[in-house]
């Protein structure tokens, strides 16, 4: 009997003292850093910009729509070709595919509406714009304000719908105005894709409520992961807040070549592209009279530093949206992590102390980084 | 004597340097400018109530003064990142509110760490730099 208590005793010691030494991977830094990354969900707003914003009958027209290869100019590309709900919203190439192969990766919908900007290259300051892009770029849907007049014009469903939602038909008013409603519609839509809660945010929840048992059932090997992602990997310079992004660009060492003789100018040319673009948040399709979101496009300054700065884009649900970065040239996490581990920082052209620096992680810290991650995702 | 040492040093002490609530009449909540370079204008800045978050957007209130009546002909706001040398991804918009008193909208600072609040204000064609730092957990 006192041998059996003696073991429960000595039991209850070591569960007790590793679980305070997992406790302890965090610092209590790291862990205010931890705390500011929720938390999730994050309240949701109607788009001020977008007058069909959180509208039932907008978002399944936009669903509609989103799945219709009509509105391409072939009639054989619909938005859900490289958004593929079943594949995290993308299309699982490193390179997306439209008339002929593009620059950059296709990236996912999941969140979308917390965006700041869109596109890798922020060349729209409002989703339903950035819907409207692909529709008439040349090299993807390839269609042209009066052929989605058109179309929609065609289709009794599509045209009735239409109606509901914007009190007229397909076409009144000018082509253009047509195509701004349809990217509403779709931005309605897009705005439904939003992630559920994490492993991450059930331990980050736990450690602002003292939860122990919440706590506890975060896994060892991600909890070191997050001393990493908030201690000296220094991650949440840039994947900061409850999104894990601060919603800018960064040059993050990944090659802008994309051809010999051709570069991808990354946010350099988006912000040309957004300065002349028609359906900004300062411009005459808002629906938003105060242009509450103008701020943006009217203050962005073009830098020099914007050549070869992409986007950084939300960790959440990464498990699902592989493969990784502007050019998709990282095929899993683990090849991410490497990345970051052994950057080259003579390639980055940034002065001052070094806002990234190779990690230098061995293989369990590699690991370690790579579970925290996974810990973003849902199951 | 000594009460006129003692009354005298309060006086010094009590005129020496802007205290929060003398800088240009701002609020004591408000934070003073340093000035650089011996310029004799004064600055103090509000950021709101609570200390900037990384990626959110802000807006700063600012009044601006001279003790010797200086005219401010024209202000500039930015802010920079010191320690690594780079800059916000957008220009502020600044309006007058009234003599001395300004508003700059489109703050936003996209990284944590120090970022210095740069106001400069030209008066008869010549720059006069005034700086805070904050500190963004």
């Amino acid at each position: 009997m006192r041998t059996a208590c003696l073991v429960l005793l000595i039991g209850v010691l070591a569960w007790a003292a590793q679980a305070q030494a997992d406790q302890d991977a965090l610092t209590q830094e790291q862990i205010n850093k931890l705390l500011q990354h929720g938390p999730w969900p994050l309240r949701v707003e109607a788009d001020p910009s977008n007058r069909v914003s959180g509208n039932p009958g907008a978002i399944e027209l936009g669903r509609t729509l989103f799945f219709d290869p009509k509105l391409s100019g072939s009639g054989n590309m619909a938005c859900s070709t490289c958004h593929h709900p079943g594949r995290g919203w993308t299309d699982k190439l490193p390179r997306a595919f439209g008339i002929k192969r593009l620059d950059r990766n296709t990236q996912s919908l999941f969140n979308v509406r917390f965006n700041r900007w869109f596109g890798w290259d922020g060349q729209n300051d409002n989703l339903w714009a950035q819907s409207i892009r692909p529709i008439i770029n040349p090299d993807e849907m390839h269609a042209t304000p009066k052929h989605v007049v058109q179309v929609l014009g065609k289709d009794q469903n599509i045209s009735g719908q239409y109606q509901d939602v914007f009190g007229a038909a397909p076409g009144e008013g000018t082509p253009e105005q047509t195509l701004a409603n349809v990217g509403k519609a779709l931005a309605a839509f897009q705005e439904t894709i939003v992630t559920a809660r994490t492993p991450f945010d059930a331990f980050r929840d736990g450690l602002a409520n003292n939860d122990r048992k919440a706590i506890a059932a975060y896994p060892a090997s991600a909890r070191r992961g997050a001393a990493l992602f908030f201690g000296r990997g220094n991650c949440t310079f840039c994947h900061t807040g409850p999104l894990f992004t601060n919603g800018e660009f960064q040059d993050a060492g990944v090659p802008y070549f994309i051809e010999p003789g051709r570069v991808d100018k990354g946010r350099f040319a988006g912000i040309a592209k957004l300065k002349s673009s028609a359906f900004t948040l300062a411009g005459k399709h808002t629906d938003d009279p105060a242009k509450t979101g103008a701020w943006k496009v009217r203050g962005v300054k073009p830098l020099h530093r914007n050549f070869g700065e992409f986007r950084v884009p939300s960790l959440r649900n990464l498990t699902k949206t592989a493969p990784y970065m502007h050019d998709g040239s990282l095929a899993t996490l683990e090849d991410v992590v490497r990345h970051y581990s052994q950057i080259d920082v003579e390639r980055l052209h940034a002065d001052g102390t070094r806002i990234l620096a190779p990690l230098h992680l061995n293989k369990n810290e590699t690991q370690d980084l790579v579970n925290f991650l996974e810990s973003l995702s849902t199951e | 004597m000594k009460r006129a040492v003692s009354i005298t040093a309060l006086l010094l002490v009590c005129s020496s340097g802007p205290g929060l609530a003398e800088t240009c009449g701002a609020p004591a909540d408000w934070l003073a400018l340093a000035p650089e370079g011996g310029t004799t204008f004064k600055a103090a800045l509000s950021v709101g109530s609570e200390t900037p978050k990384v990626g959110a957007p802000f807006d700063v209130e600012l009044k601006v003064c001279s003790p010797d009546n200086r005219t401010a002909d024209r202000l500039a706001v930015d802010a920079t990142m010191p320690a690594h040398k780079h800059g916000m991804n957008y220009q502020p918009q600044l309006t007058k509110a009234a003599e001395g008193h300004y508003k700059a909208t489109g703050f936003l600072f996209h990284m944590p760490g120090i970022w210095q609040i740069t106001v400069s204000v030209y008066s008869n064609g010549k720059p006069n730099h005034l700086s805070v730092d904050i500190d963004v957990p």
